[in-house]
This record gives structure tokens, sequence and C-alpha cells, in this order.
């Protein structure tokens, strides 16, 4: 992290990242990689948010020369040092934000202010609410106060204070950042939340167009993870607590990041989705469903077509899971589904190729798993590997994830002729039946199986390891799949598609 | 410790104290050296009589101390008989008044006990609408939440049910809520056997591993977190670790119902069945066995032998889950 970042006084694209390129590796982030050296002509800028710095460590790709400008902030590392003098607030300020509140609330009935898109109203305490008069003033004081009585079902005052303090506190950072990045002629977000907060904030202040491409869902994978988080309060007693009704603040926190997202549907001119189903979902949490439209991800196949032939025939009975040991990949799913292959083929062996360091306590609960299950020496955690190494020895490739969007690597897979067992989530069904008549007639590429199904997961393997001939009907309708529509090819043309008309705009 | 110390300490100065005014010294001097020595050990002597005091005496600490040495200091002798005498008193006859009064106080501001919550729906509820397919999903989504106050065994299975809807989030849900419940169970197995591999283990410690491990495998099945072939391989550890621990500890009743239960798991009726009358002839109330052989007995079609079992014992009468088993099983007669 002590390295020099490239810096630069402008660029033509500037791309706002959360929690993902340069530091993390993993299917956006090669996607973000593949974008910016598809365009060696265009300039591009990075913007990454982070939560803390600890959590990220050295950039895990090498920089393309035409990523003129990297900066890097980290929401919740930073200290305020806002005076706490006495102030009372700006009363017009704080009239917009409780119109905000009611326009998220109600988004359809009336159209979101221009003066609380500016940024402006978040830096200058007179024509807005800056930061300190959030923290200090009597008139946030009052509004927070208002806001508890009249909503909150939390009995406790002083967490609820603090949660909305937490909670909005990154709005302001936000600002800052808008406020000093340098000049780009288009903002391109891979996300929502804080990233698509920014870039509507960008889009509003200079008027210049803003894309949004989202390769999951931002607010339903937050809200899952609210859902499950242990660390939000509920003060409800016994009388109080409904098992029905989830606590006050984890609804706060879900609300919040739907809202944000709701800000940057709103500002965003594109608004691209990898399936057709995402694209749905977006339109359901805001987004025009004019301004929306699906590019799937597509792959260079060059590099992968030569290692076709170096598989082994009959397939080795080596299943490879390719991805982070994070618990979204349900590694431990992959596991159990082992214990059931290795009983009927004990020959087999499974391998998970991808970093570890991600979330180490969940690396070791698969781990330990596997040596409960008696598997310590059959499943095997390689780590970081190339997949020109890995795919020509793996005879099924396996994704038992619980959410994904259109994931890569099942296209590297096919590239290589590796038929592929996956759970049904995003558009894995897609990629292995096919989507339309045409695609459908090339025939499936594998097997689909449920979220959560260690036993299914099995089967499926065992009946493709095990029928030569099933196996190698897959393996074509995998190459004829990906070579016709998921190439990267397909894919660039149309983003270069949507950046000529961003930029041809803002000439105009 | 330190307080007898303090205690003898105080004592012998006193002797000391006492022997000074016999020494042939002048008067003045005599006094003046016996008072500082006397003062010294009523002080140490209160300290100690503090230290024994209740806990409702013992403060304020500072103060009650110098009462203690002021006494002792200037009634010589008879102070401190007084101050040991009344210290007796309240350690063994003094009772506190826990009489509390009672005053009306405002609420204070921002609390909201007060607010009553109308629920939408209640477990049944809950259950009924995560099973439907056609539930709104916010109300799945609630109710599944419902489900995380529902105890293991019941709501594994709606849970799984949950996991086959056609919502992506209702089926993130519901599988992060099952993978947190099999993960406390496979974290304490992790734990557990690397324990067993210390060498330094005792053998009764060793016992106690082997049983706990068989508990915690045979929760993994008995609350369906473990599936299919991993039910089979569960089972298999949960057994193989309650014979372990019946090689040390044969006389253990409790193991040897486990043993049973896992044995009639497997279909391994005639085991079972053993099992369960050694737990009884080891002591375990004939209660706790004879459900499981009424049981097994159902299972292999006996139903003559459920009867006479069930009808055997009237305490099945006051328990509510068994009640209406055995009422049923004794109007068959």
């Amino acid at each position: 992290m002590k390295r020099a970042f490239p810096q630069a006084t402008k660029a033509d694209v500037a791309l706002l990242l959360e929690g993902t390129y340069p530091f993390v590796s993993g299917g956006v982030s090669s996607w973000v990689h593949h974008i910016i050296r598809s365009f060696p002509e265009t300039h591009f800028a990075a913007v990454f948010i982070g939560s803390r710095r600890e959590d990220y460590h050295e950039i895990k790709y090498e920089l393309p020369e035409n990523l003129v400008h990297l900066e890097t902030h980290f929401i919740f590392d930073k200290k305020h040092h806002h005076s706490k003098k006495k102030m009372a607030g700006n009363p017009k300020g704080f009239e917009k934000i409780k119109e905000l509140h009611e326009w998220f609330r109600a988004p359809g009935e009336s159209a979101l202010s221009q003066e609380i898109k500016s940024l402006p109203f978040y830096l200058d305490p007179v024509k807005g609410v800056h930061h300190g008069q959030f923290l200090h003033s009597l008139l946030s004081w009052e509004f927070i106060s208002a806001r508890f009585e009249q909503y909150c079902t939390d009995p406790s005052f002083v967490d609820y204070f603090w949660t909305v303090r937490n909670m909005h506190t990154p709005i302001w950072q936000l600002a800052e950042i808008a406020q000093h990045l340098i000049p780009a002629k288009v903002y391109h977000t891979i996300s929502t939340g804080y990233a698509g907060f920014l870039g509507a904030l960008l889009r509003h202040n200079t008027g210049r167009p803003l894309i949004l491409s989202e390769h999951g869902i931002y607010t339903k994978e937050r809200r899952i993870d609210l859902l499950q988080s242990h660390w939000i309060k509920d003060n409800r007693n016994a009388f109080q607590r409904d098992p029905t009704v989830i606590s006050y603040y984890r609804e706060l926190w879900i609300r919040f990041f739907e809202a944000i997202g709701r800000f940057c549907y709103d500002a965003a001119g594109t608004i691209c989705s990898l399936f057709e189903e995402a694209r749905q979902r977006q339109i359901t949490d805001g987004a025009s469903p004019e301004k929306t439209r699906v590019i799937p991800n597509g792959i260079a196949l060059s590099r992968l077509k030569p290692l076709r032939g170096k598989r082994s025939v009959p397939p080795p009975p080596i299943l490879c899971l390719l991805g982070r040991v994070v618990p979204i990949k349900d590694i431990k799913c992959f596991i159990r589904a082992m214990r059931t292959i290795v009983n009927i083929l004990p020959e087999a062996e499974g391998w998970v190729v991808g970093p570890t360091d991600e979330q180490p306590e969940y690396y070791q609960d698969c781990r330990n798993l596997a040596e409960n299950l008696g598997l310590a020496d059959k499943v095997k955690f390689l780590g970081f590997q190339k997949i020109t190494d890995i795919l020509p020895n793996a005879g099924v490739l396996v994704l038992s994830s619980i959410s994904e969007g259109l994931p890569l690597v099942i296209l590297e897979g096919y590239a290589t002729g590796l038929p592929v067992v996956s759970t049904d989530v995003g558009s894995c069904k897609q990629l292995v039946f096919g989507l339309g008549e045409e695609d459908e007639g090339i025939g499936s590429a594998g097997e689909i199986v449920g979220i959560g199904n260690p036993q299914a997961l099995a089967n499926a393997c065992i009946n493709l390891l095990g029928n030569a001939d099933a196996w190698q009907t897959a393996s074509n309708a995998a190459v004829t799949r990906v070579e016709r529509y998921y190439t990267e090819e397909i894919m660039i043309n149309q983003y270069r598609e949507i950046y000529e008309g961003a930029l041809a705009q803002w000439r105009e | 410790m330190i307080y007898k110390f303090y205690a003898l300490a105080g004592l012998s100065l006193e002797i000391i104290a006492v022997r000074i005014l016999y020494l042939s010294l002048g008067t003045a001097p005599k006094l003046a050296v016996f008072f500082i020595v006397h003062a010294l050990a009523s002080y140490l002597a209160s300290v100690a009589l503090w230290r024994e005091l209740p806990g409702n005496f013992q403060s304020p600490r500072k103060q009650t101390i110098m009462f203690f040495t002021t006494f002792s200091c200037f009634i010589p002798v008879l102070g401190i008989i007084g101050i040991a005498l009344s210290s007796l008193f309240c350690v063994h006859f003094y009772k506190e008044n826990k009489e509390f009064d009672i005053h009306s106080i405002t609420t204070p501001p921002y609390m909201s006990e007060a607010r009553v919550y109308l629920s939408q729906f209640g477990e049944g509820g809950a259950r009924a609408r995560l099973v439907n397919a056609g539930s709104p999903k916010r109300q799945k989504m609630t109710a599944l939440l419902a489900m995380e106050a529902v105890s293991g065994r019941s709501s594994n299975e709606v849970l799984r049910i949950a996991m086959q809807d056609n919502d992506d989030e209702v089926r993130l849900l519901a599988f992060g809520m099952l993978d947190s419940r099999e993960n406390v169970l496979n974290s304490r197995i992790h734990e557990l056997m690397r324990s067993l591999d210390d060498p330094k283990k005792e053998v009764a410690e060793i016992a106690e591993i082997h049983r706990n491990l068989a508990m915690l495998f045979w929760e993994l099945v008995y609350q369906e977190l473990a599936r299919d072939s991993l039910v089979e391989y569960a089972t298999e550890k949960a057994l193989h670790h309650a014979l372990k621990t019946a090689e040390i500890l044969p006389d253990d009743s409790g193991n040897q119902v486990l043993i049973g239960r896992i044995l009639m798991h497997r279909k391994e009726y005639n085991a079972a069945r053993h099992a369960f009358w050694r737990a009884k002839d080891l002591g375990i109330p004939v209660s706790r066995v004879i459900p499981y052989l009424a049981e097994i007995a159902y299972l292999e079609c006996d139903y003559g032998t459920v009867r006479d079992l069930l009808a055997s014992d009237t305490s099945f009468f006051s328990i509510p889950v068994l009640a209406q088993v055995a009422a049923f099983w004794g109007d068959a007669s």
C-alpha cells in the first residue's frame, strides 16, 4: 500500500470501485482490469473505496498504462475533527433533508430536489448541511430526536442516535472525495452503494454522464449480510420482541443502502446488468426500465483455446472449484459433496483454487470441515494459481456459490472444453442450458443443482465423470456456447458503444 | 490471610504494651511508649475485625476502621472485647433489612417501554407462510427471521423448504441461518477432536471428550443438519465416540441411552434394545427408556409389546408429549 499510485490531472473515464479492483482479485476485479486493457486509447482514473486500510493489502494486478490515476479512500478510517462549538444549523438545509427522507419513503410521488443533489449542499454550511452541522447542531439533534419519536420501534435512543450518526457520516466523506476528484468526461461505477452514491454526486455536480454496471445486485447482497449480522443491536425486551419483525436498526441499515442505491439509479444514464433477472431486479429497486440493458460477460478465447487438447481421456477425476474462499462461494457445500463423491469414486480429488486470505476464519472453518469429514488429503486448497495450469488437469468445474452474477470462471472453463456443475444462482442456468431457442439447441454444458444441496451436487458430478459420452457432449456444448455468445469482442463492442455515446453527449 | 496476620500482630502488640507498664522506667516515658504500642495494636485489631463484618457494615471503610480504633484505644482491653462481641453479633444474628421503599417516578425521556407493538403473525403463521409458495416475499422474509427464535430441529425442515424458494433473497437468508447453526456444532467438534490428540490428557478427560463428540455428531443427525451420505458419516462417528466412552465408563447410563438411540437410527434394533435395557440396569429411570423400547417394538410391528410397554408405567400420563400416545395405546387395548 505504500507504493506510489499513478496520478494525473484529468482522465477520460473515472471508474468508481468499492471493495474491489485493484486490491481484491476475483470476477469483478478481473472484469475491471479487462475493461481498462480493452480500451488502450482511453485514459482511466480509478477511485477505490474501502472500509479500513488494514482490510486491504497489496495490489493484485499489474496496473495497465492507460490507468493514469488511482486514489484510495477508506471510509471507516477517517477521524473527524470538527469543532464542537454550539451551532443552530441551517433550517432550510434540514427542511431539504426531510424532503429527501420523504422521497426515500415514497420515491414515485415527488421529484428529488435539485439542491440536495448538488455537492455544495453537503459542503457549504450556508447552502445546505455540512458535516459539522450534522454532528453538532441543535437542529440536527432535534431532527434525530423527532424521527426517533416518530418512527423508531427500538427503545434505546442512545443506540438510535449513534446508529444514525455512524450510518450517515460516509455521505459527507463521499462529498469531499467528489469535490477533490480530478475531472473526468465520464463516470463509471461498478456497483451502487457508496461508490454509486459518489457517482451520483459527481454526475449532479459536473453534469457529466454516469454509467452503472452491476455484476451482483449490491442492495440485495447488503440486505442478506445485514439480516444475518450479529453486530446490529436489538434492545427490545421480551414483551416488545416480535420474532417476525426485524430489529429497527437492521431495517434502518437496509433502508439506508436501498436509499443510496435509488439515488444512484436516479442519476445514472445507463444501467447495465449481466443477465435479464438482474435487470428486472434493478427495475424493482428503482431503476427506470428505459435506462437498463443487459451486457453479458465475455472472455478472450485465444489464450485458453490451445488448452483443450491437453486434457487426458477419459477426463481426470479432479473436481475443481475456482473462486475466492469466502462464504458466498459456499466452499463447505463443495467439501460435503466431496464426502459423497469420494465414497463412490475413491480416486477423486477436490481442488479449491483461489485466494484464501480474504476471510481467514472462513478458510480455517473449511479446513476444519474437511478434517472432520476425513477429507484432509482429498480436498486441496491450492491458493491462487494460473488457470492455464489448472483447467487442463480438471475433469469437472464446480460452482457451489449461493450468489453469482455471470461467472467468468464458467466461461473460462468452457473455453478449455470443461463442463460445469453449478448451483442455480445468477445466470448459471442460462450458461449451462442456454437462453432462447437457438442457444438451447446447443445442448447442456453440464448440470444445475439447488443451492446448499451437497448430495445433488455430488450426484451431478459423479454422473458426468462416470459417463464419458455425457462428458464429451457437455464439453462440446460448452465450447460452442462460449464461442458463439460470450466472447470478449461482443462485450467490448457494447461497452465501446456506451462509452462513445457518453463521451459524445459530453462533447455536445 | 493478611487479616489473620493483623489480628495476631494486634494481639501481640497489646501484650507487649501491657508488659511495658511493668518495666522499671519513668512514668511519663512508660506511658508514652505504652500509648504508641497500644494505639498500633488497636489499629491492627480494628482492621482485622472490620474484615469480618458483613458487607453492609463495611462501608464507609475508613470511618468504620477509625471508629473501631478510637473505641479500642481509649477503652483499653474492654473496648476491643466490646467490638469483637458486636462483630460476632453482626455476623451471626443481624439480618439485613431487605424491604425497599417503593416510589413512583415519571418515565424518563426516550424510554418507550410502554409502547405496544402488534405482532404480524406467530410461529405457526411464519411456518405456513414459508411453506406456501404464493406468499409475498416480504412476508416470507420476516417469517424466516421468526424461525431464528424457534429451536433447531423443528425449524430446520422449514428452512430447507425456504432454501428451494424461487426468490434469491429468501433462499440466501435460509441458507445463512442453516449454515450458522451447523457452524456452531462443527467448530466445537473440531476443537474437541484437536484436544483428543493431546497426549497429556487424563483418562477421565478423554472419556468426557469422547462423550461430547458423540453428542455433537448425534446432534448433527438429530437436528437434520447432516443429510444423505453425511448422515451415515455423522452417525458412524457418533457411535464410534459413544462406544469409546463406554470402554472407559462402562457404567455410564446416559451414554448407553445415546448408544441405543444411535443404533435405533441405524435400524440395529436388537443392539439398540440391549443398550436401553443396560441403561435401565445402570440406574436410569425406566420412564426414560420405555418410550424408545416402545418405538423399536412399533418399528418391528410388534404392537402388543408397544401396548404392554406403555401400560407398564403410568408416569407417561404426566408427560405432555407422551400422554396422548400412552392414552391412544391404552384405548387400543
